[in-house]
C-alpha cells in the first residue's frame, strides 16, 4: 500500500528489488496525508481502499502478472544529432537529454567521442573497470561512464581522479547511498577535497568555498550529480521523491579543506590515509533546518567570536538532537542521534589549537559537553536508551559510558561517539566556522560518510 | 569534438522562441555517447500465489514505523476483521527495509501480507 503519488516510486522499488509483479493499492495522497495523524481521521481513506485491498489479496493473477519480469532496455552506445546547424544541433542535443532524463537541467556539454578520450586522459585507469553500482536501480559505474558524465558536466580530465574517487565512495557497500536519492527527506550530498590534488587542481577551500565560479568545485559536483542520474537510473518527482528537491543540486556541497592555513593535518588522516595522500570525502546531509543545510557556529565579518563561543555554539546544535531521542531505532526513518561535519574557518582553528586542542581530543570534549545528566533524563528517554543498548545500536567502544551514564550521578552522550563529529579546517578570513549534520547511522547501510583515497591521476603529481 | 561537426557562427534569427538557421547550409551531425549505464538483470521472485478467500486466513500487516500509517493500519483490521471474522489479524513492525528475517516470521506467521511503506 502506498499513497498514489508514490506509485510511480513504489513499482520502481518492487523492480529494483526482483518483485515486478507485486501488487500496489494506493490511496489518494491528499487525503492520507493530513488525516492519518489519528486513527478516527484516517478511518475514511482506509475505507475508500479496503474493496481495493481485499481484492489485491485474492482475485488470481493473470499470467503476464505472475510472471513478472521486466525487460531492462539497454539504449544505443552513441546517439546521432543532426541539424542544419552547429547551434540547432546543441539545443537538440540538450532537449533530448533532458527529455530522457539524462541531464541535470543545466546546458550539457556534448559527451563526443573526442571529448570523452579527452577525459580518460585524465586517468590511467582502465576504461572498462567497474567501481561499483549506483542506487536506487543498481546501474553499473564504469570508469568509461564516469568520464562520459564528466565531459557533459564541463569538467576537465585532472579532476576525472576526484570524481572517481567520489563515485568509489558512493558506491561503496558500506555507503548508505539510497537513503540520500530516493527519501523525501531531501537530504543531499556533500564533496570534501583534501590533500595536495586540491590545490593543483585549483579548488577553492577560502573565502568564497560554497560559491561559484570555480570550475573544479563546480563541475566535480555536476559530473557526481550527472553520474548519479544516469547510473542510479533516478529522476525528481519519480524515484527520487524529496519533496524539496535536494538542495545544491547541480553541483552539490563541493569544497576543499584548507590545508594552507590549518594547523592540523588533513581530515582524512584520521580514517586511515596518509598525509601526503589526496582523498574525497563524501558525506549525505540534512537540509531540514533551512534548505542550505548549514549552520553557523560563529565568525564572519559582522559578529564577534571567541573559541569558547564557538564550541558553545556547536554543543548546543548537538544537544538539539536529544528532542528526537525517544524515536532513534536502527533501519527506520529516524534511525539515530546524528553525525555532524564541522567545518572551523582557519582562524578558529589556530586559536583552538593554540589552546591545546586537536581534532582528537577537541572530538572528545565534543562528545563529554553534549552529554544530558541523569537527573535531567525522563523517563522515556531512560528507557529509549536502555533498549538502544540492549539492541546494540551503542557502538562497543561507546557502552560502557552509555551504560555508566544510567546511574544516578552519570552523564548520557546525545552523540553515539566522539567520532561522530568530524573536524575539518575550511574557508577563508574573514570566515565562517559552520556544520552540516545527518544521522551517524543510516536506515539502509552502515554508514553516511566515507573517504576514499584519489588514485590514477595521469595529469597531476597528486594523486596518481 | 566530432570530425562531422562544423563550427558555425551563432545562428541568428528567431521565430516565434525557435532557433533556426541562419541560412540553408549542410547538415551537421553531432555523435555523442550514451551517459545511461547498463542495469544487471536481478533475479525475479514471483509473487506468492493468492489465497482465493481470506475467511480462516492469516492476515499479516507490515508497519515500518512512518507516523500514521500505524493509524491507518488499525482501521484495516478493522475493516478485515468485519468482514472476514474467522480471519486472524497477524500484526508485524520493524525498519524500512523489513530484511530476511522479518520476510521469514512474516512467511511463516501469515497466509497472506500487507506491506505498506507509510508514504
Amino acid at each position: 500500500m502506498t499513497a498514489d503519488r508514490f506509485s510511480h516510486d513504489a513499482r520502481s522499488s518492487a523492480e529494483d528489488n526482483g518483485m515486478p509483479g507485486i501488487r500496489l493499492v494506493t490511496v489518494p495522497v491528499e487525503e492520507y496525508y493530513k488525516r492519518r495523524i489519528t486513527r478516527e481521521g484516517v478511518a475514511p481513506v482506509a475505507a475508500g481502499a479496503i474493496d481495493a485491498l481485499v481484492d489485491a489479496l485474492v482475485s488470481p493473477f493473470a499470467r503476464l502478472e505472475a510472471d513478472g519480469g521486466v525487460e531492462i532496455k539497454q539504449e544505443a552506445k552513441t546517439i546521432r544529432i543532426t541539424a542544419d546547424d552547429y547551434d540547432l544541433a546543441l539545443e537538440k542535443f540538450n532537449q533530448l537529454f533532458l527529455d530522457k532524463h539524462w541531464g541535470s537541467g543545466l546546458p550539457l556539454v556534448p559527451p563526443t567521442r573526442g571529448r570523452v578520450e579527452w577525459m580518460l586522459s585524465g586517468t590511467s585507469r582502465s576504461r572498462d573497470e567497474v567501481i561499483g553500482t549506483v542506487a536506487p536501480k543498481n546501474g553499473i559505474a564504469t570508469i568509461e561512464g564516469i568520464a562520459i558524465n564528466s565531459v557533459m558536466a564541463g569538467a576537465r580530465p585532472e579532476y576525472l581522479p576526484v570524481i572517481i574517487a567520489a563515485m568509489e565512495g558512493l558506491t561503496d557497500r558500506r555507503y548508505d547511498l539510497l537513503h540520500m536519492m530516493a527519501s523525501t527527506g531531501s537530504f543531499t550530498l556533500q564533496i570534501i577535497v583534501s590533500g595536495p590534488i586540491a590545490e593543483e587542481i585549483g579548488m577553492n577551500a577560502d573565502i568564497g568555498l560554497l560559491g561559484h565560479g570555480w570550475r573544479s568545485n563546480n563541475t566535480i559536483g555536476h559530473a557526481v550529480r550527472l553520474c548519479l542520474t544516469n547510473m542510479g537510473l533516478s529522476w525528481p518527482r519519480e524515484n527520487d521523491m524529496a519533496v524539496m528537491g535536494r538542495p545544491w543540486p547541480h553541483t552539490f556541497l563541493t569544497f576543499a579543506e584548507n590545508h594552507a592555513k590549518s594547523p592540523w593535518p588533513p581530515y582524512h588522516t584520521s580514517v586511515g590515509f596518509g598525509a601526503d595522500d589526496s582523498c574525497a570525502t563524501v558525506a549525505t546531509m540534512m537540509t531540514h533546518s533551512s534548505p542550505a543545510g548549514t549552520i553557523i557556529f560563529g565568525g564572519g565579518a559582522v559578529e564577534t567570536w571567541t573559541p569558547q563561543s564557538i564550541l558553545d555554539k556547536i554543543i548546543d546544535a548537538i544537544l538539539r538532537g536529544r528532542s528526537s531521542m525517544t524515536v532513534w531505532r536502527a533501519g527506520t526513518a529516524i534511525p539515530s542521534p546524528q553525525r555532524h561535519n564541522i567545518f572551523l574557518q582557519p582562524d578558529a582553528a589556530l586559536e583552538l589549537s593554540r589552546l591545546g586542542y586537536t581534532p582528537q581530543n577537541l572530538q572528545r570534549y565534543l562528545y563529554d559537553r553534549a552529554s544530558i545528566p541523569y537527573e535531567d533524563l525522563s523517563e522515556e528517554e531512560k528507557r529509549s536508551i536502555r533498549r538502544r543498548i540492549a539492541d546494540g545500536e551503542i557502538p562497543q567502544g561507546s557502552r560502557a559510558v552509555f551504560e555508566e551514564g544510567l546511574k544516578p550521578g552519570g552523564k548520557t552522550p546525545v552523540l553515539n561517539s566522539p567520532e561522530d563529529c568530524c573536524i575539518m579546517v575550511a574557508g577563508g578570513t574573514p570566515g565562517y566556522s559552520f556544520g552540516t549534520s545527518y544521522f551517524s547511522t543510516p536506515p539502509y547501510a552502515e554508514t553516511s560518510i566515507l573517504t576514499k583515497r584519489i588514485r590514477g591521476a595521469a595529469l597531476t603529481k597528486a594523486g596518481r | 569534438m566530432s570530425r562531422k561537426v562544423r563550427e558555425s557562427a551563432p545562428t541568428g534569427a528567431k521565430a516565434n522562441g525557435q532557433l533556426t538557421a541562419k541560412a540553408p547550409s549542410k547538415r551537421v551531425s553531432l555523435e555523442v555517447m550514451n551517459p545511461r549505464a547498463s542495469v544487471a538483470r536481478r533475479p525475479v521472485v514471483a509473487p506468492a500465489p493468492r489465497a482465493r478467500d481470506l475467511a480462516g486466513k492469516r492476515v499479516g500487516i507490515y508497519w515500518n514505523g512512518k507516523v500514521g500509517a500505524n493509524n491507518f493500519f488499525d482501521v484495516i483490521e478493522e475493516l478485515l476483521t468485519e468482514r472476514f471474522p474467522t480471519a486472524t489479524i497477524v500484526r508485524f513492525d520493524g525498519p524500512l527495509d523489513a530484511g530476511d528475517a522479518a520476510a521469514a516470521a512474516m512467511a511463516r506467521d501469515a497466509d497472506t501480507v500487507i506491506y505498506g511503506i507509510g508514504d
